[in-house]
């Protein structure tokens, strides 16, 4: 903490505690402040609480303890109407991409915008010409700038292109911050480096403070401003990947640096198979 | 002597044997004498006798022989009353399915908006299903008169119950992803159940109506034996003061029309999934 | 470039969407006609529920309190429905199975034989229950008897279908291997299919059950015994308190029986 101008602070952490039922907490006495535009990487191996901790920033999971503060708005403070407002500042992507599979690809990306629709159109799915318009440019700055996908289901897109999907979905709502959960696990190499990249772009083009969870320690290194590893519910790191030392890394991933690369190629090899074989 | 392949040590056929035979368990034996108690007392307490069925036989031949031949100028008379069975189905089964829709979204734990709503939702439809729509209508026969009025509201009460059901359960089995997605996108509970729950469970829910429509209109004969009206009020009404020509008559009518509106539904069904 | 891809593609998309929306209004101002003619010709409307709801609730606030004195009494009738649906679906398994063996494409000796049997349980289950269970009352007398009969009639259709339906979906190959090695039709049968389509076959038979149960609580009403009579006459006779009692024992019955059944199926697969 140096205290930086307030101004600057987008996320703020706060104390947050979050307990299932009598069981250990996930994630215990949480304080943390993400700046605008910063790229924060949340490192561990799976079951360290990387994605409780993210799904208490927009109070997708309501923390026990402590609160959030986004934008200046305390999220535990507001009425649930005012919650739904704020989450719409909030995009989120998900490792399996989350899209409504028995609807077109613009129908997916226009439910970014669910929030802001008014009611009679909301029960007739009746989408603004706006809304279509903000999709159809959302979708093309995602990637995907062939017109003949966008009325095609959206389970008939490969991995990669669901991804964009939802990104084009997130964009839609014009969030401020982006929260990632895995949002590379469940892709082939290449994929990765595109998706990694096209989020980095529109993260710096517009400002936005990315949180991300991760496990690739790799991708981390490269694309982190700064990197937050968690263990059994605590932070056990906390700064820019130049300081991840093989001991710090050690120390996050319990296990030799060695046994750790080993393992993320043997899961790469397997991503690129699965990635060819869905090619054929 | 047979010898493993592996170890080349002999195989204990006696072992083999005795495990594939199946030895009862005494739990197994008490559950078997249970059940023949059960459907030795079942049978005793039914009254059910080969002797009856033979003797039987005879006034079975002499009804069926008074049925024939069928009617047929009843035919011309029984038209109306189609119609009228007709109509009871479409109109229980189109307001059933509207009604059933806000249900299943209360009724579904992954989308309701809250426990306090979505357990007595759960009870209603529960009662709903309780009892068949026969003794629904029969209660609705005694409150409002008879009339294919009664009939309709019995129908739609049971066939709210089992689609709402059905429904909640298919809402609630579905893929939590986008659900989660959209709730993070800042939509509401019910749009997180109209984009999200939706889509997914439309073709479940299109076959469920048109089960429910084919299974409306079977009912909605078998509710004019309590003055629904309909068909099978003519049925009834023949059966029950011996002109059992007519009576046929309405029979084949009836079969004829259920056999229509089962292919019908196949065909919808086809074309629809 | 965004903006020429989205000019470009906007009208065919705002097409595209124009017409699939005509074609769900479509669809929706057909369903809509039909309601509206059948509400006509049924007489179903506002002004006739505004009346009837309350009339409805007015018959159900007469009949509290439940007079429970009577359970008792409506035990035995209870008792006799359970068993009318126990034997009701246990008997039409006996002629289910075989004419399902023989109604089965895969599995029948003559496909005329295929069809003729499928036209025989078609009419079994087309006809519902208490139809059947008027006629044999009129053949047989009254008593729960001729309620077994109705729904051993009705059964074997319904579990006929269920039956030959399960049996056509089997992996052929088996049928193929087993009569290469020189099974004859029994065997195959026995030891080629049945192991195959028992578990499908158990289960949609408890669904049977389930249904019968529900059936058979009824079948009172025609003379075919059961708690359906107890209930139908204290309808007759305005005894309201114990219509209520026959009710609140019949949905608690089936609510048992439904959690039993599905405690069964969940076993069994």
């Amino acid at each position: 903490m140096d205290g930086a101008n307030d101004q600057d602070v987008m996320v703020e952490v706060r104390n947050v505690t979050k307990a299932y039922g009598k069981a250990d907490p996930a994630i215990k006495n949480i304080n943390l402040a993400f700046e605008k535009g910063e790229f924060v990487v949340l490192l561990g191996p799976s079951g360290v609480g990387k994605s409780t901790l993210l799904r208490c920033l927009n109070f997708l999971v309501q923390p026990t303890k402590g609160d959030i503060v986004i934008d200046g708005q305390t999220l535990g403070a507001l009425s649930r109407k005012g919650l739904l407002a704020a989450r719409q500042n909030i995009g989120m992507i998900f490792q399996e991409f989350n899209l409504v599979n028995r609807m077109s690809v613009l129908m997916n990306v226009m439910c970014g915008r669910l929030g802001g629709l008014g009611f009679w159109r909301s029960l007739t799915y009746n989408f603004t010409r706006e809304d279509h318009e903000a999709a159809v440019r959302a979708l093309v700055r995602a990637g995907l700038e062939d017109p003949e996908l966008y009325l095609r289901r959206a389970d008939t897109l490969s991995g990669g292109q669901k991804q964009r999907v939802a990104i084009a979905r997130m964009l839609v709502q014009e969030p401020k911050v982006i929260l990632a959960d895995e949002p590379i696990a469940s892709l082939d190499v290449i994929m990765r480096t595109q998706i990694m990249d096209l989020i980095r772009d529109i993260a710096n083009r517009d400002g936005l403070t990315v949180v991300m969870s991760l496990h690739q320690l790799d991708v981390a290194r490269k694309y982190a401003d700064r990197v937050i590893a968690l263990a059994r519910g605590e932070i056990t790191f906390d700064g820019p990947p130049s300081q991840l030392t093989d001991v710090v890394v050690e120390r996050v991933f319990m296990k030799p640096v060695s046994a750790l690369e080993q393992e993320l190629k043997a899961e790469e090899a397997k991503a690129a198979a699965v990635g060819s074989a869905a090619d054929d | 002597m047979i010898t493993n392949a592996k170890t080349k040590s002999p195989v204990d056929i006696e072992a083999v044997l005795q495990a594939s035979s199946r030895k009862l368990t005494p739990l197994q034996m008490l559950i078997l004498a249970v059940v023949a108690v059960v459907y030795w007392s079942a049978i005793q307490g039914t009254e059910i006798s080969l002797k009856d069925i033979v003797t039987g036989m005879p006034a079975i031949a002499e009804l069926v022989g008074q049925m024939f031949p069928p009617d047929w100028k009843y035919l011309s008379e029984l038209g109306s009353r189609v119609i009228e069975t007709l109509q009871i189905g479409i109109i229980a089964t189109i307001i059933a399915s509207l009604l059933s829709l806000p249900l299943a979204f209360l009724a579904a734990k992954n989308v309701s908006p809250h426990p306090l709503v979505y357990l007595p939702v759960r009870l209603f439809l529960t009662i709903c299903r309780g009892v068949s729509e026969l003794i629904w209508a029969l209660l609705f026969v005694v409150a409002v008169g008879l009339g294919p009025f009664a009939g309709v509201i019995a129908l739609i009460i049971y066939c709210v119950g089992v689609i709402g059901k059905l429904l909640a359960e298919a809402v609630e089995a579905v893929d939590p992803g986008p659900l989660e997605a959209m709730e993070a996108a800042g939509a509401s509970r019910w749009k997180v159940f109209l984009y999200g729950a939706w889509p997914q469970v439309l073709p479940l829910y299109f076959s469920y109506c048109l089960y429910y429509w084919d299974h409306n209109t079977r009912q909605a004969v078998v509710l004019g034996f309590v003055g629904a009206g309909g068909v099978g009020y003519a049925l009834f009404f023949n059966l029950s003061t011996y002109y059992f020509e007519k009576a046929m008559m309405a029979m084949i009518v009836l079969i004829l029309m259920i056999v229509i509106i089962d292919r019908f539904c196949l065909f919808l069904r086809q074309r629809i999934i | 470039m965004i903006e020429v891809v989205a000019t470009g593609m906007f009208d065919v998309v705002m097409e595209r969407r124009r017409v699939s929306r005509r074609q769900a209004f479509i669809v929706a101002a057909v369903i809509a006609a039909l309601g509206l003619w059948s509400a006509w010709g049924t007489e179903f409307n506002l002004a006739k529920l505004a009346l009837g709801l309350p009339a409805f609730f007015d018959l159900g606030a007469r009949m509290m309190p439940p007079d429970l004195s009577i359970l008792k009494a409506l035990m035995g009738p209870m008792i006799e429905t359970l068993e009318m649906a126990l034997l009701g679906t246990t008997i039409p398994i006996f002629f289910a199975l075989p004419l399902a063996f023989l109604a089965a494409v895969n599995t029948t000796p003559h496909p005329v034989v295929s069809v003729l049997l499928r036209f025989l349980i078609g009419a079994f289950r087309t006809v519902p229950e208490l139809i059947w269970a008027m006629v044999l009352v009129t053949a047989v007398g009254l008593g729960p008897f001729p309620g077994v009969l109705a729904l051993t009639l009705h059964s074997i259709g319904g579990l006929g279908k269920f039956y030959y339906e399960a049996i056509e979906a089997t992996d052929p190959g088996i049928i193929d291997a087993m009569t290469a090695a020189g099974a004859s039709r029994f065997q195959v049968i026995w030891f080629g299919i049945m192991p195959m389509v028992l578990p499908v076959m158990m289960s949609s038979t408890l669904f049977y059950w389930e249904y019968n149960n529900r059936a058979s609580t009824v079948l009172g009403l025609v003379g075919a015994g059961g708690i359906g009579l107890a209930l139908t006459q204290a309808l007759q006779d305005f005894r309201y308190h114990e219509v209520i009692t026959c009710l609140i024992l019949i949905v608690l019955i089936l609510v048992v029986i439904d959690r039993f059944s599905a405690f069964l199926r969940s076993r069994i697969i």
